[in-house]
């Protein structure tokens, strides 16, 4: 029975794939298929959860599916069930069954309406390997499906310019959030010495022996795990997000932003609280994170004038209040609540339209005209302050322009004087000689053999950066993407430990993914004008190139659709613990990288199509 | 134009005059939304209006060419088309054209052309960091009930609650000490900014305009709001200029918070181009002559139908006799059509009316416990009469999702955590098995049944200098105006209904569109009922007889509602009838059911959702659920595909089946032949039906742009309005789901009368007259005694004969309908 296990991964993924060939205007078989997949998982999840329970409900591991292993390194699938799995599984299932039965009327006719539902089950396929994920690495890949899936049902309306604008933002906060888990998913590696899984960090004596010799690392890999379960839970400082994804259609704002996407970082809490719990620093940390998150969130809910952003902002504070009952080992608590946040604020989402007859009609009947407040200057003070900071969200959204972005995209325009030759022929020459060296075995001396990998890294994070502040040239931006890809092998190459198979393995995805990319852009090329200066929205009359570049896109940027995506994680693992500067770079570099591919997938292919024969949306629609 | 000192009022008066018109959602009416070109004729606003916006005014080339291939525009009526048109072209070359010419690819706009230059010369995106901060303080200044802490500082106007605000408060909105300094500044000029942001004065309009064109949707709001402030329940009062001010005040904080204040250039320096003179007329272009022509072929394949079966039924005229088994009046809505059909399909022996459905009543109403009173008659009108409702308040049902407990951190911590599973519960229970809730929008909501409704003032009563309800000689004059119109001055039937109707959705932000147009939104039921109660009074039937009517002593009038969601009727004061009487409305209710099954299931075949092969009954429940289900965005189709309204007899109409596209006025010609009677209905279905299909039309034409775009992704602000997502601009318009199979016809007006007073008629007001001189309706004429048709066209009558030889003539329509969602063609019955 327990093997059944995989049932919950493989139903949505093969509903997924069902979907994508059923075509676009067969409504009725799209939504069954839908309709079927979710049912059944809601349906499997209460029996195997029953048989759990009868079976003296202990903790399941379903060890070791090996999707790859090379001398020194192995990438395992593992599976694992316990109370917070069934609690996750039950009430996400039950909520996505009800949204696809929701949606099936409520989508009808929508031109996106295949769209929708493939996502959807991208969805629950993504959150569903989260739920069940036994380690580090089995866990990634549903992480990165769950920000891919967000970012597209985000800019499900891709005509128009903010879905597309807030969908890259959201996704930008989703990368730091994959950082988070491939740090933790690097250190992790060092402080083992194998593929950790969930169970092992159950043995508190385990756990803490070596936690007693490598506390800076532990200490690390929990922030690391904090920083992503932050970001996917819209938690102090990244709040600003949630309430800008709401950009959807109600139900998929429902499921997603207001309930078992934003609650997932809640479970990656709960999930390795065995590991962080033990350092009081961080759970000082999560508590402090949480109390904080819960009075900026419910002070901005009080202000806010639209109704989803007002959900938004409740649901961020109450996250808080869950994150403060995680760290206080209050689990059972954090759970009903997680739980029943959920679902009233997916159901508050979707009834939201109806407050304008709800509240009207109070109105109506009970209204009361406002006094005028008699309050003493200094409570008159505090009361105006909180409500001009809560209008204003605390200035996050324009923090994490200042603090992120904005750096980023200074840095990347130092270096605007690099044109495509230039780039080319160094790059080959270096590759050549690199690739001599690391073949022939040349003895550096200490110094520089030290330092190469370092400063490798640093021209691959350039080039990353340079593709994402590039506005004319796209086909010199695709290609710097590509090149950093090889700079980084190179870098990691000079690390001994990292086989000549490894870097084939590891580059054969993006030459794959970087020639079809090519390919997809020149076709366009030829039919139609863009540049990564605006949004050209040429998915409307392209659809197909428009897929078939998103694919590229997703390959390269490690999405585990090929061999790049395992090749991240086995680049990370032979970085050396003491290599900080190289793991920087990488991560920044992956983070940068995946932001730069979606922003030219986006400006060439969404937003408003700008013809002089349909609609063309206002920027502010 | 450097030489005239820049006035600001009368630019911002300018401006506000094609800003969008739409009332906040409580109030939703249609319009014409083009008003604002309603002095040009059709065709030349459509194109200069695509010139200055960018906006989609009429079907591409290449959509009109599809629509020929598929048949939906029939070869003659083009060849008549282009045959009839003054033109440069060769008539030999037209076709030509309008088949081989290319259009046009490349998109352009005159608005926006000079703020683009804050991107060009300064790579800043001003729209990004101004727009959301004003959309959130003016939105929070008027909310009218979504937020738990209201705008704080409320003082009389936007700027000075602002400024109180300001004063009080650690963080401030403005950062620029200039910009403070503006803020609390004496005498505030918007050519002050204007100064400092553009420089050179012989921009300021065109800045003005690519400012507020920006963001239609919130300066619309506040141009309405400033104009009618009665709309929003919580007054609040703002003015349009005030609005800009302050978002010049917001441009500047922030070129001051990111270059310092002074150190910027203002746009006058950083744009290379000479200003645009954005309303210059334009020249009517090839392209556009030939959609004109395009739009006429298509309009007319469809009036050619139409015209044809009137001539048709026209000429088989008959007397009216026996007395019928009952009479019904319907609002002129194009829903009742179908409705009037089915009912005398079951009855051939009844008789319906169509009338506007507010039934003359110039009306306020205030339910009971009410605090407001709320318009109940044609927004055009002052009423100084209210209807009250006398009795104690009735309890609403609460419902805890939408209150503000929840929101708040400890409320929302235990309500999380018990109704957080309640929710789940309720919402499987409405997805499988749809029912009321306090999320619910009911017609039937609007007037109780027991309520006690004042009617007749003896005493000279008033309530807010309104008079409440009417005296007798106001209650003669509206009856016997009201029943003239429509005809019926004999040959009553023994019982007389009168519907007013409305709409019941759920979860739905556009439920007053729903409901009745005459009534403001509103359902129509207190009129009918109130009406009713009126013409049911011993001394106004006195009076009446004694003016020209024969009412008999034992007929008797009971309003009623038509639920246009549902499908269902309500009857009002039945406990009044006589014995008799009670007999034959129980008899006729057997009729009036089967009648509205039939609706049921003739609406049904255009959701496509429902199974047509199932009992009618079946599908008449499968069409009530809709109205209650959550996850309906089509509770019904409304008034889509409406494009004509037929001012006539019942008896020119009754033997065609028009699909429910057509509004439907009463009016016997014979009665009136100085044209009397005619121009209060022509003077008041013109701007409404006009209104309604014009909405109709750019709402499908551009949805992005005059209409809401889909509904689903919109998110409810202030309760006023709603918006994409949480930063987007209000969106006006109609949603893709109200009309995306709607054709984008313009109405055609058709009168049965004779053409001179006709003529006559329109020629008496400018108003009306501009509407069918401008061709922004088009007016079709039946003599009723040659049976010529006239069309109006270039200013002057023309004979016209129906290119179609005759209808198809079908005898049972099931069979049609349960083959096909499309529109259908015009048909005639038995």
């Amino acid at each position: 029975m327990q093997n059944l296990i995989v049932i919950f991964i493989l139903l949505p993924l093969l509903g997924f794939l069902v979907s994508l060939i059923i075509p676009a205007k067969q409504e009725k078989a799209i939504s069954y298929v839908a309709f079927f997949t979710t049912g059944s998982v809601a349906i499997w999840i209460v029996i195997f959860t029953i048989w759990w329970i009868i079976n003296g409900a202990e903790t399941l591991n379903i060890r070791e599916i090996v999707l790859y292993k090379s001398d020194n390194y192995t990438f395992l699938l593992d599976l694992f069930f316990d109370k917070v799995t069934a609690v996750y599984l039950l009430f996400s299932s039950a909520l996505a069954y009800l949204i696809a039965v929701y949606s099936r009327h409520y989508l009808h006719r929508e031109k996106g309406y295949k769209r929708f539902f493939n996502t959807k089950l991208l969805f629950v396929t993504g959150i569903n390997i989260i739920v069940l994920s036994g380690n580090f690495e089995t866990l990634f890949i549903g992480w990165e499906i769950l920000g891919v899936s967000s970012f597209l049902l985000i800019a499900f309306y891709r005509e128009r310019y903010l879905p597309v604008r807030n969908a890259l933002k959201v996704y930008s906060i989703y990368r730091i959030a994959d950082i988070g888990i491939l740090l933790a998913m690097w250190l992790s590696h060092h402080l083992w010495h194998e593929n950790i899984t969930f169970v092992q960090l159950n043995d508190t004596a385990y756990v803490n022996h070596y936690l007693h010799e490598h506390y800076l690392t532990g200490l690390f890999i929990s922030f690391a795990i904090i920083l992503a379960a932050a970001a996917k839970s819209a938690q102090f400082p990244f709040s600003s997000w949630l309430s800008r994804a709401m950009e959807g259609p109600t139900p998929s704002s429902a499921i997603f932003y207001g309930s078992v996407a934003v609650h997932i970082g809640v479970f990656l809490l709960l999930r390795t609280y065995p590991f962080w719990s033990v350092l009081p620093l961080v759970k000082w940390n999560v508590i402090g994170m949480g109390l904080t998150s819960a009075i900026i969130g419910s002070v901005s809910a009080r202000v806010q004038t639209s109704v989803k952003a007002q959900i938004a902002y409740s649901s961020i504070a109450q996250i808080g209040l869950i994150f403060i009952e995680v760290a206080l080992g209050l689990h059972w608590i954090a759970l009903i609540h997680l739980t029943g946040n959920a679902f009233l604020r997916a159901y508050q989402l979707l009834i939201s339209p109806s407050i304008v007859t709800y509240l009207i009609r109070e109105q109506f009947f009970n209204y009361k005209p406002v006094k005028k407040s008699k309050d003493r200057t200094w409570r008159r003070l505090i009361k105006n302050s909180i409500f001009v900071i809560g209008l204003k969200e605390w200035k996050l959204d324009g923090m994490m322009y200042k603090f992120l972005w904005a750096p980023l995209k200074k840095t990347g325009q130092l270096f605007h004087f690099i044109t495509g030759t230039q780039a080319i022929v160094i790059s080959a020459l270096v590759f050549l000689s690199s690739a001599i060296i690391i073949q022939q075995e040349v003895n550096l001396p200490h110094v520089i053999a030290y330092a190469i990998p370092e400063v490798f890294g640093g021209i691959a994070l350039i080039m990353v950066l340079k593709a994402f502040t590039e506005r004319k040239r796209t086909f010199f931006a695709w290609g710097l993407v590509i090149l950093s890809h090889f700079w980084i092998a190179i870098a990691v190459g000079f690390n001994d430990t990292f086989s000549a198979e490894d870097t084939i393995f590891y580059l054969s995805g993006v030459v794959l993914s970087g020639g079809s990319g090519y390919y997809f852009l020149y076709r366009l090329r030829q039919r139609a004008v863009f540049d990564l200066n605006d949004f050209y929205g040429h998915s409307m009359e392209h659809k197909w190139l428009s897929f078939g570049f998103l694919l590229s896109c997703l390959a390269l940027a490690g999405f585990p659709i090929t061999t790049t995506f395992l090749g991240e994680d086995l680049l990370f693992t032979h970085i050396h613990e003491d290599q900080v500067l190289l793991a920087f770079f990488v991560s920044v570099n992956f983070i940068v990288e995946g932001i730069a591919l979606m922003r030219m997938y986006a400006r060439i292919f969404l937003g408003p199509n700008k013809k002089d024969y349909h609609p063309v949306p206002l920027r502010d629609a | 134009m450097t030489s005239k000192q820049f006035d600001a009022d009368s630019c911002l008066k300018h401006l506000q005059h094609y800003l969008p018109a739409q009332a906040p959602l409580k109030d939703f009416v249609h319009h014409n939304t083009l008003h604002a070109f309603q002095s040009k004729p059709f065709f030349e606003a459509l194109q200069q209006s695509h010139a200055i916006f960018g906006y989609k005014t009429a079907l591409s080339l290449n959509e009109y060419r599809a629509l020929y291939h598929n048949g939906k525009i029939a070869e003659d009526v083009l060849d008549w088309v282009i045959a009839n048109a003054t033109s440069e072209t060769a008539l030999t070359d037209r076709k030509n054209l309008m088949l081989n010419f290319p259009q046009t690819v490349d998109y352009s706009r005159k608005i926006g052309e000079l703020r683009k230059f804050w991107k060009k010369g300064l790579k800043l995106d001003l729209n990004t960091i101004v727009h959301l901060n004003l959309f959130k303080l003016v939105g929070t200044y008027l909310d009218q009930g979504i937020s738990a802490n209201p705008f704080p500082a409320q003082k009389k106007g936007l700027l000075s609650s602002i400024q109180s605000l300001e004063q009080n408060t650690f963080f401030e909105f403005f950062h620029s000490k200039r910009v403070k300094e503006l803020l609390f500044k004496k005498n505030k000029t918007i050519t002050d900014l204007l100064v400092i942001l553009v420089g050179d004065e012989k921009y300021f309009e065109q800045y003005l305009f690519d400012q507020q064109f920006a963001h239609p949707g919130w300066s619309g709001i506040v141009n309405v709001i400033e104009k009618n402030p009665q709309t929003l329940l919580a007054r609040k009062h703002i003015t349009f200029a005030d609005f800009v001010y302050l978002e010049l005040l917001l441009e500047i904080d922030a070129l001051d918070g990111i270059y310092g204040a002074g150190k910027w250039p203002s746009i006058g320096e950083l744009t290379t181009e000479p200003p645009c003179d954005i309303f210059q007329n334009e020249l009517t272009t090839k392209e556009w002559e030939i959609k004109s022509w395009w739009q006429e072929a298509y309009e007319f394949s469809f009036y050619d139908q139409v015209l044809c079966g009137l001539k048709g039924t026209t000429a088989s005229q008959s007397v009216k006799t026996e007395i019928p088994s009952f009479q019904a009046f319907f609002c002129i809505d194009d829903r009742e059509e179908s409705i009037r059909r089915q009912i005398e399909l079951v009855d051939p022996r009844c008789e319906t009316f169509g009338t506007p459905a507010h039934f003359n009543l110039p009306i306020f109403y205030r339910p009971a416990g009410g605090k407001f009173n709320t318009q109940v008659c044609p927004g055009s009108i002052q009423p100084e009469h209210i209807i009250v409702d006398d009795r104690t308040s009735e309890k609403n049902r609460r419902d805890l999702h939408f209150h503000q407990t929840s929101h708040g951190l400890f409320g929302g911590w235990i309500i999380a955590q018990t109704l957080g599973f309640w929710s789940a519960m309720k919402l499987f229970v409405n997805i499988f098995k749809p029912t009321i809730s306090p999320a619910h929008s009911s017609s039937f909501e609007h007037m109780s049944h027991k309520s006690n409704l004042i009617i007749e003032n003896v005493n000279g009563d008033k309530l807010n200098g309104l008079k409440i309800g009417f005296t007798h000689d106001e209650m003669c004059t509206i009856v016997s105006q009201e029943l003239k119109k429509a005809g019926l001055i004999d040959g009553f039937a023994p019982l007389v209904y009168l519907f007013g109707h409305g709409g019941s959705s759920t979860n739905n932000p556009y439920y007053a569109g729903y409901n009745c147009g005459a009534c403001s939104g509103r359902p129509s039921s207190l009129n009918a009922r109130v009406f009713a109660a009126m013409v049911n009074k011993p001394a106004i039937r006195n009076f009446l007889n004694s003016t020209g009517f024969s009412i008999p002593d034992e007929t008797q009038f009971i309003g009623g509602l038509h639920d246009t969601t549902r499908d269902e009727f309500v009857f009002y004061d039945t406990q009044n009838l006589s014995a008799r009487n009670a007999e034959l409305h129980s008899v006729n209710l057997v009729t009036l059911n089967k009648g509205l099954a039939n609706n049921a299931k003739e609406r049904a075949r255009q959701f496509s959702s429902i199974s047509l092969n199932q009992s009618t009954a079946k599908i008449h429940t499968a069409v009530k659920n809709r109205s209650v289900s959550l996850f309906e965005p089509r509770p019904e189709l409304n008034h889509s595909n409406n494009c004509l309204c037929i001012v006539g007899t019942r008896a020119i109409t009754k033997n065609l089946f028009l699909d429910q596209r057509s509004f439907l006025n009463s009016y016997d010609w014979s009665l009136d032949p100085t044209g009397e009677l005619l121009t209060p209905i022509l003077n008041a279905a013109t701007p409404v039906c006009g209104g309604i299909n014009l909405e109709y039309y750019f709402s499908r034409i551009d949805n992005e742009n005059f209409g809401a775009g889909s509904k689903l992704p919109h998110n409810v602000v202030g309760l006023f309005g709603v918006a994409n997502g949480i930063e987007g601009d209000l969106r006006t318009g109609l949603p893709i789901q109200m009309v995306e199979v709607h054709d984008p016809l313009r109405l055609m007006m058709i009168i049965e009368q004779k053409p001179a007073v006709v003529l006559d008629v329109i020629n008496r007001n400018a108003n009306t007259k501009q509407w069918y001189e401008n061709g922004w309706v088009n007016l079709a004429i039946i003599d009723p005694e040659t049976k010529e048709i006239f069309v109006y066209r270039g200013k002057k009558l023309c004979l016209y004969t129906p290119l179609k030889p005759g209808l198809e003539t079908v005898k049972d329509l099931n069979p049609i309908f349960a083959v096909t969602s499309e529109n259908l063609p015009i048909f005639n019955l038995n």
